[in-house]
């Protein structure tokens, strides 16, 4: 009998889960009329933006706060652009130099957008499918009636869950870890904020949509996310589970789903076709090398590798191709260093100028053994640039 | 409870309580006393107190302070076998330490120790500013100085040597707020570097 129950249990289930992930009667793609600047109500609430506004002034001074003027202007550009100037008044956008793929928005409209997350997205059809999806978040506290009344600690919650939800790991944000949060007192809201991502999702293709944005770059965001966690996982051993040919983790079990219902969505918007490669690249170029050797630091080798795979496509310039180069010296097992030679050597064809490559080709050649074409390398280094940081240490190598 | 069986909690508590202390005591390393780093065969005679911490970022680790760990920190690492990590880990699973390799170079290694703290005190910034040679203990090495802003977002300095011996890494590093707490100290710790010696017949 038990067994019965428990199969009828299951068979509801799965009927419930098809019926989910069934596409909805998505035909309305136009964006709400915006309402205005909005103020909290309720003690609940009003307390909770008070904490967010104590949240914001910590990370207004902080560090980490990336200040340049144009990377800041452009961000925030993309932002307007696609969620409309009304709306975008009401945020305020805080670029972080953090390498970890997330953005997010708070209550009270604070808006934090990751250097892990510039550093991955390719243009700006799929900045703007992130900037736009957090900004749903924020705009949908709004409308949804139940989340009003919600109680103050599960309100927080939620708010905490979707700012940790994209966060492969999420690291310092000015000593505040939301994760702890979530840990602490997260039970039964992951069916909640499933359905609160996909109503973001909606919206966000709405702005998408209004501002001709192409809109298929959402689901290229989240299989690229996907594929890197993957990656990431299968370079350090770890279990991966297999479906549909994309392997998530389990851990994860939102991400598939939202991978398939944002294709889905994206084919039935009516969006446009731009992408602006050119413009987000130009926007990035100050600080994207900076961001690059961020990213190789954090040790990642298999996630770094598959993100240069990803950023290269058909088109590995001198600077993806060195990145590679660094992370297969950075791992250091032999192979990785002959690996890293080679790739050293190729970036040196395609561009003598950058002479960084004949640093590592020398590290990498020096650490196998090849001393004296290792000693060559680094004299050629040093030649170019007399008055690199480590040229006193190289200097007593090939003496 | 009897009256006597409360005296007998009392003193097992009290027992447990005084076992407990060493513990989490911290250490006075006297200026003009010989200090044996660790369990190493690294020495050194401080010419000012210092405060050496109980606790242990790492199995061959060694911190000593003034005001604490947070304000003034030296760190020495003494005999990193290879295939190691620095530090303990923290998050194995997800985040595992980068390992020491006795064929590292010398430059190889102000880029370890970022790679390090990226996960251990979760840093998002840090910047080699210089890397030249140095010394450990008489053996030659490298020397080399870096900032980092942590999870706190306190920007600090660093001051680290290294060297290689006998495949294993030895290293001391120390780290303050760049604001005062640097400079105060560094006379200090240098005095510390210039001092250490290897004891070999251990």
């Amino acid at each position: 009998m038990k067994a019965v129950a428990r199969l009828a249990a299951l068979l509801t289930a799965l009927v419930a889960a098809s019926a989910s992930a069934a596409p909805e009667k998505d035909t309305d793609w136009t964006v709400p009329t915006y309402s205005g600047p909005y103020q909290p109500q309720g003690i609940d609430e009003k307390g909770l933006w008070a904490l967010d506004d104590d949240y914001e002034r910590v990370l207004r001074d902080s560090r980490l706060v990336i200040r340049d003027e144009s990377l800041n202007a452009y961000v925030r550009g993309v932002l307007c652009r696609t969620v409309g100037e009304d709306r975008c008044r009401s945020v305020r956008v805080y670029v972080l130099r953090v390498p970890v793929f997330n953005a997010s928005m708070s209550p009270n409209g604070t808006m934090r957008v990751f250097s892990g997350l510039l550093l991955r997205v390719r243009n700006e059809a799929e900045l703007a499918s992130v900037l736009g999806h957090e900004f749903a978040h924020f705009e949908l506290r709004h409308t949804l009636a139940g989340f009003k009344r919600a109680r103050s600690s599960s309100d927080l919650l939620a708010w905490s869950a979707l700012l940790g939800a994209t966060a492969a790991r999420f690291g310092a944000t000015n000593g505040q870890s939301y994760q702890d949060l979530e840990i602490s007192v997260l039970g039964t809201l992951y069916h909640f904020k499933r359905e609160d991502e996909r109503a973001s999702d909606r919206l966000g293709f709405s702005y998408m949509a209004a501002a001709g944005y192409r809109s298929s770059a959402a689901a290229d965001v989240w299989r690229g996310v996907m594929n890197e966690a993957d990656r990431s996982a299968e370079a350090r051993g770890k279990p991966l589970k297999r479906y549909d040919g994309l392997a998530y983790f389990a851990s994860h079990p939102t991400n598939l789903e939202r991978a398939d219902s944002l294709s889905l969505m994206a084919n039935r918007v009516p969006g446009g076709e731009v992408d602006n490669v050119e413009a987000y690249r130009s926007a990035l170029a100050p600080w994207f090398e900076k961001f690059l050797a961020d990213q190789l630091a954090e040790g990642d080798f298999g996630a770094t590798d598959y993100l240069l795979e990803r950023l290269a496509g058909n088109n590995w310039t001198p600077e993806l191709l060195f990145a590679k180069a660094e992370n297969y010296r950075n791992r250091g097992n032999p192979r990785d260093l002959v690996t890293a030679a080679g790739l050293y050597r190729q970036v040196l064809e395609k561009d003598a100028g950058k002479v960084e490559a004949h640093r590592g080709l020398g590290l990498s050649l020096l650490r196998t053994g090849e001393q004296s074409a290792g000693k060559e390398a680094i004299s050629k280094y040093l030649k170019s640039k007399p008055d690199a940081p480590d040229a006193s240490i190289l200097g007593t190598m090939i003496n | 409870m009897t009256a006597r069986k409360t005296l007998l909690v009392q003193i097992v508590l009290a027992t447990f309580l005084a076992a407990g202390t060493p513990a989490f005591a911290n250490k006075l390393a006297s200026a003009g006393q010989t200090q044996v780093i660790g369990k190493s065969n690294i020495r050194v005679v401080p010419q000012t107190d210092w405060n050496k911490l109980n606790a242990k970022p790492g199995p061959q680790t060694e911190v000593w302070t003034f005001d604490g760990e947070l304000l003034n920190a030296v760190t020495f690492y003494t005999g990193v076998p290879s295939g190691k990590p620095i530090l303990k880990e923290r998050d194995k699973k997800n985040r595992p330490l980068p390992k020491f390799a006795k064929d590292f170079l010398l430059p190889d290694i102000p880029n370890f120790l970022e790679r390090t703290y990226r996960i251990t005190k979760d840093v998002s910034i840090f910047e080699i500013e210089s890397v030249s040679p140095g010394s450990f203990a008489g053996h030659k090495g490298v020397e080399f100085r870096y900032t980092f802003v942590g999870s706190d977002d306190v920007r600090r300095k660093g001051e680290a040597s290294a060297a290689i011996i006998d495949g294993k890494l030895y290293m001391v590093t120390y780290e303050a707020p760049l604001i005062y707490f640097f400079d105060n100290s560094i006379n200090q710790y240098r005095q510390l570097l210039d001092g250490l010696s290897m004891d070999k017949t251990k």
